[in-house]
């Protein structure tokens, strides 16, 4: 079971107003940095206790309060900071961009925030080794902004761009749209600045030493692998003050050209560069698709979105967006991926479309891009077919007058030249800039939680997503969380289809009581899905009382952590309950909520080689329901 | 039944609280960031770095005030009156959701006025309204004589437009130097114009400043005096007066008149050759969005309905609910008429049209920190100087007062100007 557990009924009380506390907290956290960078007032310390899923831990938008928020300057502060909580015995917590629950303490009136914003600096780009150095407030979309006009690019987390380069790479998962060609968070990190929990200063990896190297792990253990691991610590091993990132060769112009007004850009992609929505027949065909274009090393991003991420996707409001997700065509583009390619030329911007269109051709699939050449043309021919396999000649026909009504909508906005490649310059200004997360997952209902989503094989993830979506066509059917057709898989391949990790997105009001119950239950169904299926540890492997259940089935990883907590942080001075948590105490109510799920829930098994038509139609079904 | 004429904190929590704290307030639309070190939309986040200074940050303030978890009190007043309220982070979050930032940020502040009062500063000015009938409280000279010298006649019977001065232009000396060229560029092109001696002020200090109730009385003489006129449309002078007319007033009392900007009619004059720049302009100039001018400006799309949900849980609204994405504001005008200016080379800054950022002008930030409206003004100069520009250009004069204050502070200074004197000069052969 993971933090979910607490139901609203044991939602943390607002905190009474540690008047003292907060006083003398806020005098020496003020003698450190300064009057101007401290706060102690209710309001703004609910700036930092109000988060996203706070209703899964506390049943309302707030977690508990920090006891003062600080914003030191420089590493030498953070240090300061650190060995002021050591000696006054209270907990501290940093944050930079600080999106998602795991950033707020859990306990109200014990923990210093350290909120990272002034360390802001992009201190320097690389151009020759590759390798940006940041401090923890440049943001995904900063660094690239930047690192595009010397001709590199970097790994952006599926979180969005507005996020943390540096969080990502040295506390959090971090998997994004890009991974196919670099990776995801944890491959990413080079060298760090480390204030750790007891506040020694200590460089690691590209710091050390040599000070210009680029490489992550020297002779010895790794380092890097003790403070992050897979998920990272979420903020419970310390601070990290600078990091060194890896970038990647940009085959693009320093900028790109656009037009149009907000909600609507018009980003013409560009020369050499290919957008598509590729989509085949069924799960065996994505599976292949994936691989093989893993293999043929052609892909700069490839992502896979469910139809309704889609429609949220090219839409500017939920109106909007469900009258495009209720056209046949779009409703039933399950078995995609969105791939971006770059090229540095011609040459080899037409081997890359053959490529893939040959991959296409094979599993009889097609796509919709911005290749307009003849064998663009056929494969986009190739396209229409796979739907009309779907959904019928006469489903096709149903659609094109809605499909029309998109383009003229397009052409009314930015001219007919703009409508060719109208829907694949979305998805490339979606995945290349991952700036239109938010437009599905939170827009439709409120908020999103999401499951399964280990690094694993291709085909394991495929099975994830399966299982995922058969735990949640229950809860669709309830009316409890949006009907997105129970799949609702993203993520993707990474390194060339090395690994790959797709998590179930279940979408959902977070100010409705049922609704939120219902997510809980669906997040321990799926854990326990999860766990049967042998898809890894999922995204919500997070904090002691997930750890309880994924760790026995995943190499006791918890006793390793809590090794390295204790040996790292003596005083338990990092927060960490989203990490491993020395004082951890099972929720009231865990177990019969445990009970209950397990009394109401019939075990999924899948297996990628016999899908039964069942599930297929199921999925249609429930999406008509 | 739900409506786009928010009366309350209340009103507004059916979107405020899907706010997930994502921090795209924070920033343009990603996909149109140019440049990293000119990468936030927030002047109050960008000076004052608290969560809290941001719009989501605001938003939770005032979530956590309504649902009594904190007091309202002189931090939460510094911080919702430390913000400029130019709408830039409401634009940033609607690209993505429907949530009402800007919206937010105003109901927070009537409800500081209500509990709290105002700042002083800030009491001052609503005195100042109060007393004197217009926001500027160093400016006591009432509007008369000058009047006739400029050529006007009060209610001049069949003019085809009422020139809305607004407080700037009638009561400081050195906005009225433009004034006199405006009126100038208007007689050369043959528009017939009138304007009113007893021109009312629109009010908007007081809506920002939170008295709502003073806003609305502001809004009723406006509309009145408007539905007097017998002009065919208003065209307003400064650019605080048209986001006003276009987007807060229509809430309170009716506005039936077409209102337009003065860079709206310069744009007509100059494409129908009524108006014709001859002499060469020596400028590098870039055109500054003011936020009055740009987005604030969207007109009020009013709309009462309800929120229902489909496929489950997606919430969409019956009939569909506008929002005000920024799209609407004065964009284009400007941009025209400067590239007919010969000799003029225009650059654009890295943050524009809808997602411009603010010159600290905006929202009686400047009232109540001058400090904070000029470091952000010294923003937008670097920024300026960082696309090679020598000239800012502005039609509003509350943007040219705080970037010509910040203009010289660091680095090379920047000249700033108005359209206006951009197009009489040229217009005029360099003798204006």
């Amino acid at each position: 079971m993971t933090f979910a557990v607490t139901s609203a009924s044991e939602a943390v009380q607002v905190p009474r107003f540690a008047g003292e506390l907060h006083h003398r907290v806020h005098e020496a956290l003020a003698e450190i940095v300064g009057k101007r960078w401290v706060e102690t007032d209710p309001a703004v310390l609910d700036t930092h206790a109000w988060q996203y899923i706070a209703e899964a831990v506390t049943g309302s938008h707030y977690m508990p309060r920090p006891v003062a928020i600080v914003l030191p300057a420089n590493t030498a502060e953070v240090a300061a900071i650190v060995r002021l909580c050591n000696r006054l015995g209270i907990q501290y917590k940093a944050v930079s961009t600080a999106f998602g629950m795991w950033n707020a303490p859990a306990r109200a009136d014990q923990v210093v925030q350290i909120d990272l914003r002034r360390l802001d600096r992009i201190i320097r780009i690389d151009r020759d080794n590759m390798y940006a150095v940041i401090e923890p407030y440049v943001t995904g979309n900063q660094l690239q902004t930047e690192a595009m006009k010397v001709g590199l690019n970097t790994h952006i987390a599926g979180c969005g761009a507005q996020c943390s380069s540096l969080a990502s790479a040295t506390s959090m998962m971090g998997q994004g749209m890009d991974g196919v060609s670099m990776g995801f968070s944890n491959r990413n990190l080079l060298g760090f600045e480390w204030v750790t929990p007891d506040g020694e200063i200590v460089q690691v990896g590209s710091f050390d030493v040599a000070g210009d190297d680029f490489l992550g792990d020297g002779p010895g253990f790794s380092i890097r692998g003790i403070i992050r691991g897979f998920a990272g610590a979420l903020g419970g091993l310390g601070v990290f003050t600078r990091a060194a990132v890896k970038l990647y060769p940009w085959y693009g112009p320093p900028a790109f050209e656009q037009n149009g007004v907000s909600p609507y850009y018009h980003l013409r992609i560009p020369d050499h560069h290919t957008a598509a929505v590729l989509l085949v027949n069924d799960w065996r065909g994505m599976a292949e698709l994936g691989r093989r274009i893993g293999e043929a090393g052609i892909a700069d991003h490839l992502t896979r979105n469910a139809p309704s991420l889609m429609a949220g996707a090219v839409t500017a409001d939920n109106n909007e967006a469900v009258e495009v997700y209720r056209i046949p065509m779009l409703h039933e583009m399950y078995y995609n991926l969105i791939i971006v390619m770059t090229a540095l030329h011609d040459d080899e911007a037409r081997w890359r479309r053959k490529v893939l269109r040959k991959i296409l051709s094979d599993l009889r699939g097609g796509m919709l891009s911005n290749d307009l050449s003849l064998g663009g043309t056929t494969a986009l021919l190739g396209f229409v077919r796979t739907v009309a396999r779907r959904i019928g000649w006469g489903g096709l026909l149903k659609s094109m007058p809605s499909f029309l009504k998109l383009m003229m909508r397009d052409a009314e906005r930015f001219g007919w030249g703009a409508v060719p490649d109208g829907l694949p310059s979305m998805m490339y200004q979606a995945v290349v800039r991952a700036g239109m997360n938010m437009r599905g997952v939170f827009r439709f209902a409120g908020t999103f939680w999401t499951a399964m989503g280990s690094l694993v094989s291709w085909d394991n993830a495929i099975r994830g997503a399966r299982v995922g979506a058969q735990v949640k066509a229950k809860y669709i059917r309830k009316g409890a969380i949006v009907d997105d057709g129970g799949d609702n898989a993203w993520g993707g391949l990474y390194e060339a289809g090395a690994y790959a990790h797709l998590e179930e997105l279940c979408m959902y009001d977070q100010t409705d009581p049922a609704c939120k119950e219902a997510v809980t239950e669906y997040v321990i169904e799926t854990n326990l899905a999860c766990i049967e299926n042998h898809c890894g540890d999922s995204l919500n492997a997070v904090g002691p009382t997930a750890h309880v259940l994924f760790s026995p089935v995943c190499m006791d990883y918890d006793k390793f952590t809590a090794r390295i907590k204790a040996e790292f942080d003596p005083n338990n001075s990092a927060e960490a309950s989203f990490y491993t948590d020395p004082n951890f105490v099972p929720p009231e109510g865990a177990q019969a909520r445990m009970a209950a799920v397990l009394a109401d829930r019939a075990p999924v098994s899948v297996d990628n080689d016999h899908i039964p038509q069942e599930e297929v139609e199921t999925r249609r079904a429930t999406t008509r329901s | 039944m739900l409506s786009n004429n928010f009366q309350s904190l209340e009103d507004l929590r059916f979107v405020a609280e899907k706010c997930p704290r994502c921090s795209l307030c924070k920033f343009p639309p990603l996909t149109r960031v140019e440049h990293g070190g000119f990468a936030g939309i927030c002047p109050s986040y960008e000076e004052f770095k608290f969560h809290a200074a941001s719009g989501s940050g605001l938003l939770i303030m005032a979530m956590s005030i309504l649902d009594g978890r904190s007091e309202p009190n002189e931090t939460v007043r510094r911080f919702a009156f430390g913000c400029t309220a130019c709408g830039g982070c409401d634009v940033a979050c609607k690209y993505n959701t429907d949530i009402e930032i800007q919206e937010t940020i105003l109901q927070l502040r009537a409800h500081l006025f209500r509990t709290i009062g105002p700042l002083p500063a800030h009491r001052a000015v609503l005195d100042a309204i109060e007393k004197k009938g217009h926001p500027l409280t160093e400016a006591g000279e009432s509007a008369g004589g000058w009047m006739s010298d400029l050529g006007f006649r009060d209610g001049q019977p069949g003019a085809e437009y009422l020139l809305w001065l607004g407080p700037h232009y009638r009561f400081q000396k050195e906005t009225r130097r433009v004034l006199g060229r405006i009126l100038a560029l208007l007689h050369r092109g043959g528009v017939s114009f009138t304007a009113l001696s007893d021109e009312p002020y629109t009010g908007r200090a007081a809506l920002e400043i939170g008295d709502r109730d003073l806003f609305r009385r502001c809004s009723e003489h406006t509309s009145a005096a408007l539905r007097a006129s017998r002009a065919r449309a208003v065209v307003c002078l400064s650019a605080e007066d048209y986001a006003t007319l276009r987007a807060l007033t229509p809430r309170f009392a009716p506005i039936e008149k077409p209102v337009l900007h003065i860079v709206e009619i310069y744009d007509e004059l100059v494409r129908r050759r009524k108006l014709t720049p001859r002499a060469r302009v020596r400028a590098t100039a870039v055109w500054h969005d003011s936020s009055y001018l740009g987005r604030l400006s969207e007109p009020y799309a009013p709309w009462t309905g309800q929120r229902k949900k489909v496929e489950g849980q997606i919430a969409v609204y019956d009939p569909p609910r506008p929002v005000r994405s920024g799209a609407e504001g004065c964009y284009e005008p400007p941009r025209r008429v400067l590239q007919t200016l010969p000799g003029l080379e225009m650059r654009e800054f890295h943050r524009r049209k809808e997602y411009a950022f603010d010159s600290g002008e905006t929202g009686q930030a400047a009232a109540a920190n001058p400090d904070f409206a000029l470091s952000t003004a010294r923003r937008r100069v670097a920024e300026a100087r960082e696309v090679g520009a020598d000239t800012i250009v502005t039609e509003c004069p509350q943007s040219a007062y705080w970037l010509s204050r910040a203009s010289g502070a660091t680095g090379p200074a920047i000249k700033i100007t108005t359209l206006t004197d951009l197009l009489a000069e040229s217009v005029n052969g360099g003798v204006s």
